[in-house]
């Protein structure tokens, strides 16, 4: 446990010693600050509904994103091969790499969640979309560095893992019987926010199963993501 | 080329064999040998030979292989995490944490291991770093880099102690005060695996050397044995007029020529026609140090 920790506390300074990485997660702080400001003051509220979607959807894999990128520079530096000959589990440094900034995602999500108070939802009824949007994290946490070979083809396969999330949210701009909506639920993401559309309209067991079916989705794809990290780990 | 295990050794390796993935053919193919307690023990060979490949098993980095491996008295797979709070490896780059100081990368990984470290700043001392101690590695040069990565390995005091090229890229005042860091740790009763192409280092540290070629070993003896078997019984005078005779060194002193020569006052310098470590890896591999083909073994 203290090796985990001791992983945790080194992934923590990594990213404040990276500029980058700073402005990311301070940004995504001055925007949910923004949109809950917004909100309070009462201005534009058409926007509420989605810009809260939206902010819930789209940062989560910037915070898998900060991460993978700590994975992929150590294995660039070749650091990694120095964890793997330390008493430090591989496993358990997976489980510090994934539950750290899970843990931070969840944390973000309802403390913004509350802040705005854009969409009113108990917590029971939030929790599962959230959970689903959530495992965006650990899948881009793992599948960057199980197929990167560096940097570069990092923030590639990184912009292409994020458009595949974000995509979801096209879904509130079209309309609701469009014949190619069906199309969006390739997404595990769509299938969160399909969950929190139907908990606003009242169907509550249409909003379990949307989110249930969703965390599946995205837990089988953070299953094959883990496959793929820990094999790369093994070579 | 079969190994007795005995008591004291701490790697005893029988029959070692490890295919890559995709790969028909094997990058080891049934190695054996043994390390003693206390002993400097060279793994050499040209790129590609299968020395990384036999590191990476004995590190557990490299972990279904063929044959038995047995370290500090334990077959290597009954081995849990505990192993490697009793190994150090030293890697051929310097892989650290850049935007950490030396001092913070030196703590994390201590704070890795169960057992207690030495503190940073002493192992600094070591290779000549405590000035540095709190500055980014970032800023260090290939040189400190190297320095930092081979207190690493040690800092945790392991038994048994892998090193990859220790002294690349360091000067000569450095690469000396490795080495003689490296005597001491087998001074001390540690074992000492060492990977290298700096045949100067092996001469001066190793006890044993082993020569890999195409995943066997090709040969494994003493350096002295290797360089005499390689060698000619032979000793070269060169004389003032910049003439070079040899005599055979059997019955050297009784030989009348050559203590005729000697008696002449024209004698400018004597050597002994032993072979170097680095004709006998040309020898052995087939393969200069300074090619990465190989040439026709000679």
């Amino acid at each position: 446990m203290n090796r985990v920790l001791a992983v945790i506390r080194h992934d923590l300074v990594s990213i404040t010693r990276d500029s980058i990485m700073v402005n990311v997660v301070v940004m995504m702080i001055v925007v949910a600050a923004l949109a809950s400001v917004l909100r309070h003051m009462g201005l534009y509220p058409e926007w509420w509904h989605n810009t809260q979607l939206l902010l819930l959807i789209a940062y989560m894999p910037g915070m898998g994103y900060l991460f993978a990128m700590l994975i992929v520079d150590e294995m660039d530096s070749g650091v990694n091969q120095v964890l793997l000959v330390s008493p430090a589990s591989a496993i358990g440094v997976f489980w510090a790499r994934v539950s750290l900034p899970t843990a931070f995602v969840l944390a973000y999500a309802f403390a913004f969640i509350n802040a705005a108070r854009a969409i009113e939802l108990p917590f029971h009824q939030w929790l599962p979309p959230v959970l689903t949007l959530s495992m965006s994290v650990s899948w881009v946490t793992l599948l960057v560095p199980a197929l990167s070979r560096d940097k570069v083809q990092a923030l590639g396969l990184f912009k292409i893992l994020n458009l595949y999330v974000a995509i979801a949210t096209v879904g509130l701009f079209i309309p609701q019987d469009a014949w190619y909506r069906p199309v969006l639920w390739l997404t595990p993401a769509s299938w969160a926010l399909n969950g929190i559309q139907a908990f606003i309209a009242g169907e509550d067991a249409q909003g379990y199963a949307w989110s249930a079916g969703g965390l599946i989705f995205f837990g089988l794809l953070v299953a094959h993501a883990a496959w793929l990290y820990l094999r790369r780990q093994a070579q | 080329m079969a190994a007795i295990a005995k008591d004291g050794d701490i790697i005893s390796v029988a029959e070692l064999t490890y295919t890559y993935k995709g790969q028909s053919r094997p990058a080891v193919d049934g190695v054996s040998f043994t390390v003693a307690r206390g002993e400097i023990f060279g793994l050499l060979g040209p790129s590609g030979a299968g020395k990384s490949t036999t590191q990476k098993v004995l590190t557990r980095q490299q972990r279904h292989f063929g044959g038995q491996v047995s370290i500090m008295g334990k077959p290597l797979e009954t081995w849990g995490s505990d192993y490697f709070e009793r190994i150090g490896v030293g890697f051929e780059l310097p892989n650290h944490y850049l935007k950490f100081t030396a001092r913070e990368n030196l703590s994390f990984f201590a704070s890795l291991y169960a057992r207690p470290s030495r503190d940073p700043r002493d192992m600094m001392a070591m290779v000549g770093l405590e000035d540095y101690a709190d500055k980014k590695v970032e800023t260090f040069s290939k040189g400190m880099r190297m320095r930092l990565n081979f207190v690493r390995a040690i800092q945790h005091d392991p038994e048994l102690i892998f090193l990859d090229e220790p002294t690349a890229g360091l000067d000569p005042v450095n690469a000396g005060i490795v080495k003689s860091l490296i005597a001491d740790l087998a001074r001390a009763g540690k074992t000492v695996v060492l990977t290298t192409h700096n045949m100067n280092d092996v001469d001066q540290l190793c006890d044993r050397i082993s020569f890999m070629v195409d995943g066997r070993f090709a040969a494994l003896d003493t350096p002295q044995a290797l360089k005499s078997a390689h060698g000619r019984r032979m000793v070269a005078v060169g004389t003032a007029d910049a003439q070079m005779v040899e005599f055979p060194l059997d019955g050297l002193g009784d030989d009348p020529s050559f203590l005729a020569l000697l008696r002449s006052g024209t004698v400018e310098r004597i050597h002994s026609q032993e072979a170097s470590l680095d004709k006998v890896f040309t020898n052995v591999t087939g393969h200069r140090l300074d090619q990465a083909e190989p040439v026709a073994a000679q």
